[in-house]
C-alpha cells in the first residue's frame, strides 16, 4: 500500500510539487500524466527517496520515506528516465552489481538474475555488454535491474521514451504482468494512449498540482460527463443545430459546416432516438449519428493549458 | 513468462515481502516486543548486524567487486603495468650499473642506499601521480551517467560506497607496489637495505595510497568537472606532501626523526627505522604515522559521504559526529607526538592545533555560504543551532565550526598530557584565538550568503573576502612599519595582522586580544549579515505571495519597472494581464 501524503516540493521560489496526495494499493498501475516539467519526476524522486520533501510524505508498507528511506528503498525499484548504464560491464555482472547493493544473498543471486532475465526476454544477452545493447533491451535490463530484489513499488519515470512500436508493446506486456503480480507500478509518461491501454488508475498533474486522480474510466467520465454526438447530414446542418439545440437533452449544438452537427448531450437512449425522429419529421435528410467516445487524451486537454514550473 | 517464474524462493526481506507477510512479519515484531527480548539477545543481534555490515563493506563490497572487473577489463591495464615495470627496469639497470663498477666497499654501499632511495622516490611519485587521477574521477564518472542515483536508491550507506572505491584503487595500487618487488629486492640482496625497511616502506608507501584516494574520492564528491577534480586532487595532494615534510623537518631533531616523515611517501624510509619516545617507550614511527594516517582517511571519507548524504538524514549526523571525534582523536595523537619543540619556549603544541584547524578554510564556505536561492530553501534558519551542527542547515555551520575547535583543543590538551604531563597554558588562550577568526571567517561567509543570489557566486565571494582580510592589511602594514617603526624596534604595526599571533614569535595574550577581537567584528557582521537575510527573504515571500516581479536583490526588473510607477489598482490590472510571465 503506498499513500501519499500532502508530498510538496519547492525550489527556491519555485513550488515544483504542491500539496499532491493519493493512495495505490497492490496491483494498482498508476499512469502519471503530465506535460515536460509539471513535476511527474520531482514527486517519483521523493518517493525514491532521491529527494527531501519540503513538507508532507509517502508511506510505502506503513515505512515512511522520511524516516526510514533504507528501508523505503529496500521496497522500490526505480527505473529514472535516463539509463545510468557502466560501460565495460556486462549483463550479468550490471545484473549482479544491483543484486549485490540489494543484499541479495550471493548464493541466490544466479537464479535471481535468471528469473529476471528471463522475464525482460534478455536470456541470450547474458554475457553482451551493456553498450552493445539496442535502446529497448537496455531499457529491458533497466527493468531488469529494478527487479532484482522483488520490490513491491515500481516507479517507472518515462519508461517508454525513444522506443520504437515494438519495444514499447513488449514494455507494456511486461508492466500489465507485473501488476498482476501484485506490484504496486507507477509509470509516468506524455504518451497518453498507451497509458490509457494499460494503467487502471491515473493521475493528471499540472505545475506541481494533481488536477485529477482516479480509475481512467472515472477521470473521463468526471470531467466529459455529455457525450459528444456527430449528426451527419445532406445539407442545411445550421438549421438542424437550432432545432436540435432547443430539444431535450440536448447541451449544446453547433453546426460544423453545411453538413455536420456536433453536440453535447447527456440524454438517454430515448431522449436519443427522439432527435433523430425530430430531424426526419422535420424534413433534414440523415445520413447517419455517431458518438465521438472521449478519451485520455480529450481529458488531459481539457484540464491542462500546457504551462510548466 | 508468467508470475510465479519471478518469484523468489522466499522473500529477500521482511519489508520486501507481500502484504500477508507483511502482516505476519508484523504481528511477530509485535509478539516480539511484547516478551522483550533479553540483553543477550540484543547484545547477540547488534553483534550480528555489525558482522553483516562489516562482511558487505570489506570483504563483498559491490562497489569494489564492481570497479575492480571494470579496471582489468581488457589489455589497457596489461600494457599499463608493462610500461610501469619496464620504466623500473630501465631505473634499476642505471643504477645497477652505475654500482658494479666501484670497488671500494663503503663507496659501494652508499651507492646501493641510493638507489633504494631512487627506488622509493619513483614509487612515491608513480602512487602520487596514478592514486589521485584513479579516485578523483571515481564518483564523478557516476555523477555524469547519473548512475549514482541509481546506486543511491538502493540500501546502501554512502560511507560503504565510498570504502568500496577506495578498496578498487586500493588494489590496483597494491599491484603497482608488488609489481615493483623484484626491484627494490635487489637493494636487500645487494646490501643496501634491510627486508624490514623495505616492508615497512612499503606498508607506508600504501597507506600513502589510501590517504591520496580518500583525498581524491572528497573532490570527486564534492566538484561536477573532471578537469576541477583533478585540479584540486593534485593540489591537495602537493599541499599534503608539502605539510608533512615541513611537520616533519619542524618537529624532528637531529637523531630523532618525526612520525611525519612516515606520512610523505617521499621521505617515508626515513620513518622506516625510527623511533618516537612515549612515557619512555619507544614506538615505531611507522605505527603512530599509521594511526595518524587512518584518523585522517576516516575525516576525509566522513566529509565526502557527507557531501553524498542529503541533509537531515541519520546517515550526515552520524558521519558528521565521527568526523568530529576523529579530529579530536588527531589532535591528540599529533600533540602527543609532538614532545620534542623545535625550539626553546615556544608554543608548540598550541600552533600545532592552530595548524590542524588551517582546512577548515575548505569547509567554511560548504557549512555557511548558500546564496540566498540556498538560504531560502532552507528557510530562515537562524544562525545558531546546536542540533543543525549534525544535521548540516546554515544555522549549524557555527555550532559544527566551533564543535571541530573543541575537539581539536580537547585533543591536544590529551596529547599534551601524554607528552608532557601538563596542558600548555597558551592552549586555552589560542583556543579563544582559533574561536575568533573562524568565527570571522564564517561571518565573512554569512556576509556573502546574504548578499548575493546563486550559490557559487556567494561561496566565491566569501572566498574572495578571506583572502582580502587575511592578505590585504599587509601592505597598509608594510607602510606603517616604514613609517611608524622606521622598520626597526618593536614593530608593533605587524601585530595588527590576523596572522602575527602564529608568526615566529608567537605571543599566547595577543592571541587572546585578536581572538576577542575578531570575534566581535564577526559578530557584526553576522548579526548585520543575518538581519539582511531576514529583510531580504521576507521581501521575497511578500513578492512571491502577491505575484509581483521583484528581483532576489530588492529592485523591479526593467521590464517590470513601469508597472511600479503606476497606481496599485492598474499594477494588478497589468498583472494580471501578464499571465505566467508575471509569476
Amino acid at each position: 500500500m503506498l499513500d501519499v501524503c500532502h508530498l510538496r516540493k519547492e525550489y527556491n521560489d519555485l513550488e515544483a510539487v504542491k500539496d499532491i496526495s493519493f493512495s495505490l494499493g497492490p496491483g494498482d498501475i498508476f499512469g502519471f500524466i503530465g506535460s515536460n516539467g509539471a513535476g511527474k519526476t520531482t514527486t517519483i524522486r521523493m518517493i525514491a527517496t532521491l529527494l527531501e520533501p519540503t513538507a508532507g510524505t509517502a508511506v510505502l508498507n506503513g515505512v515512511d520515506v522520511r524516516e526510514d528511506p533504507m528501508a523505503i528503498r529496500r521496497m522500490l525499484g526505480y527505473m529514472p528516465d535516463f539509463f545510468g548504464l557502466y560501460d565495460d560491464v556486462k549483463v550479468y555482472e550490471y545484473l549482479d552489481f544491483f543484486a549485490s547493493l540489494y543484499e541479495v544473498p550471493a548464493r541466490r543471486r544466479p537464479g535471481v538474475i535468471h528469473d529476471c532475465l528471463t522475464m525482460t526476454n534478455l536470456s541470450g544477452k547474458r554475457d553482451a555488454f551493456v553498450q552493445s545493447l539496442s535502446r529497448g533491451m537496455q531499457q529491458r535490463l533497466c527493468l531488469a535491474r529494478c527487479l532484482v530484489h522483488d520490490p513491491s513499488l515500481l516507479l517507472l519515470d518515462e519508461p517508454a521514451s525513444g522506443l520504437d512500436p515494438r519495444a514499447r508493446a513488449e514494455l507494456k506486456e511486461l508492466i500489465l504482468e507485473l501488476g498482476k503480480s501484485g506490484k504496486i507500478i507507477i509509470v509516468s509518461s506524455h504518451i497518453l494512449p498507451e497509458l490509457a491501454d494499460f494503467c487502471n488508475t491515473v493521475g493528471i498533474i499540472e505545475k506541481g498540482e494533481l488536477l485529477a486522480f482516479g480509475p481512467v474510466d472515472e477521470v473521463v467520465r468526471n470531467h466529459r460527463p455529455a457525450r459528444i454526438l456527430e449528426i451527419k447530414l445532406i445539407d442545411r446542418a445550421p438549421g438542424a443545430a437550432r432545432l436540435l439545440a432547443k430539444m431535450t437533452g440536448v447541451l449544446d449544438a453547433q453546426a460544423a459546416g453545411e453538413d455536420e452537427v456536433r453536440m453535447d448531450f447527456n440524454g438517454d437512449l430515448q431522449a436519443q432516438a427522439e432527435l433523430v425522429r425530430a430531424l426526419v419529421a422535420d424534413g433534414y435528410q440523415m445520413l447517419g449519428l455517431k458518438e465521438d467516445h472521449a478519451d485520455l487524451e480529450d481529458v488531459f486537454l481539457k484540464l491542462t493549458k500546457g504551462a510548466v514550473n | 513468462m508468467n508470475e510465479e517464474q519471478f518469484r523468489f524462493e522466499e522473500p529477500a526481506s521482511d519489508v520486501s515481502a507481500g502484504p500477508k507477510e507483511e502482516l505476519a512479519a508484523e504481528h511477530q515484531s509485535n509478539a516480539s516486543e511484547a516478551a522483550e527480548p533479553s540483553m543477550a539477545s540484543k547484545w547477540k543481534e547488534a553483534t550480528a548486524r555489525w558482522a553483516k555490515e562489516s562482511s558487505l563493506t570489506y570483504l563483498s563490497n559491490p562497489a569494489a567487486r564492481r570497479d575492480f572487473v571494470v579496471q582489468f577489463r581488457g589489455n589497457r591495464s596489461a600494457w599499463l603495468f608493462g610500461i610501469y615495470v619496464l620504466a623500473l627496469g630501465v631505473v634499476s639497470l642505471f643504477e645497477y650499473y652505475k654500482i658494479s663498477g666501484i670497488i671500494d666497499p663503503m663507496w659501494q654501499r652508499r651507492e646501493m642506499e641510493t638507489f633504494e632511495e631512487v627506488l622509493f622516490v619513483s614509487l612515491a611519485l608513480i602512487i602520487s601521480l596514478v592514486t589521485p587521477a584513479l579516485s578523483a574521477t571515481a564518483i564523478l564518472a557516476e555523477k555524469q551517467r547519473k548512475s549514482i542515483d541509481l546506486v543511491f536508491v538502493a540500501p546502501i550507506r554512502p560511507r560503504t560506497y565510498l570504502i568500496g572505491k577506495i578498496l578498487a584503487s586500493y588494489r590496483y595500487t597494491w599491484i603497482l607496489l608488488a609489481l615493483s618487488l623484484p626491484f627494490t629486492a635487489m637493494s636487500v640482496i645487494m646490501g643496501g637495505a634491510s627486508w624490514g625497511d623495505i616492508i615497512t616502506a612499503y606498508f607506508l608507501l600504501s597507506l600513502q595510497g589510501v590517504i591520496f584516494t580518500s583525498i581524491g574520492l572528497y573532490f570527486s564528491s564534492m566538484v561536477e568537472k573532471v578537469f576541477s577534480a583533478l585540479i584540486y586532487t593534485y593540489a591537495a595532494v602537493i599541499a599534503y606532501c608539502y605539510a608533512t615534510l615541513l611537520l616533519g623537518v619542524l618537529t624532528g631533531t637531529g637523531t630523532l626523526n618525526s612520525f611525519w616523515f612516515g606520512l610523505n611517501p617521499f621521505s617515508l624510509l626515513q620513518a622506516a627505522g625510527s623511533f618516537t619516545n612515549v612515557f619512555g617507550v619507544p614506538i615505531p614511527n611507522f605505527a603512530i604515522a599509521t594511526a595518524v594516517g587512518l584518523l585522517m582517511i576516516r575525516i576525509v571519507l566522513g566529509a565526502a559521504g557527507n557531501l553524498l548524504t542529503a541533509p537531515s538524514r541519520p546517515e550526515r549526523a552520524r558521519l558528521r559526529g565521527t568526523a568530529i571525534l576523529s579530529f579530536g582523536a588527531l589532535a591528540a595523537a599529533v600533540a602527543s607526538q609532538t614532545a620534542i619543540p623545535a625550539y626553546e619556549g615556544s608554543n608548540v603544541l598550541s600552533l600545532a592545533m592552530c595548524l590542524l584547524l588551517a582546512p577548515l578554510v575548505l569547509v567554511v564556505p560548504f557549512q555557511a555560504c548558500y546564496g540566498l536561492d540556498g538560504e531560502t530553501a532552507n528557510k530562515p534558519n537562524g544562525m545558531f543551532k546546536l542540533k543543525g551542527a549534525l544535521t548540516g542547515t546554515p544555522a549549524g555551520a557555527l555550532p559544527f565550526i566551533y564543535s571541530i575547535i573543541g575537539a581539536g583543543a580537547a585533543g591536544t590538551a590529551i596529547g599534551a598530557l601524554i607528552s608532557q604531563g601538563s596542558v600548555p597554558s597558551s592552549l586555552p588562550l589560542y583556543t579563544v584565538y582559533m574561536v575568533g577568526v573562524w568565527t570571522f571567517v564564517w561571518s565573512l561567509a554569512r556576509f556573502a550568503s546574504s548578499f548575493l543570489q546563486g550559490l557559487k557566486a556567494s561561496r566565491a565571494l566569501q572566498f574572495l573576502l578571506t583572502a582580502g582580510a587575511v592578505g590585504l592589511p599587509i601592505p597598509i602594514l608594510m607602510w606603517m612599519d616604514n613609517e611608524v617603526g622606521g622598520g626597526m624596534g618593536p614593530r608593533f604595526p605587524w601585530s595588527l595582522s590576523m596572522l602575527s599571533p602564529l608568526m615566529s614569535s608567537p605571543q599566547a595574550q595577543l592571541a587572546f586580544v585578536h581572538g576577542l577581537v575578531w570575534l566581535a567584528v564577526g559578530g557584526l557582521i553576522a548579526w548585520w549579515s543575518e538581519t539582511n537575510l531576514a529583510k531580504r527573504m521576507n521581501r521575497r515571500k511578500v513578492a512571491k505571495m502577491s505575484s509581483q516581479p521583484v528581483l532576489a536583490g530588492g529592485t523591479m526588473s526593467p521590464l517590470f519597472e513601469q508597472f511600479g510607477k503606476r497606481s496599485p489598482k492598474a499594477r494588478g490590472k497589468n498583472r494580471d494581464n501578464l499571465g505566467d510571465l508575471g509569476s
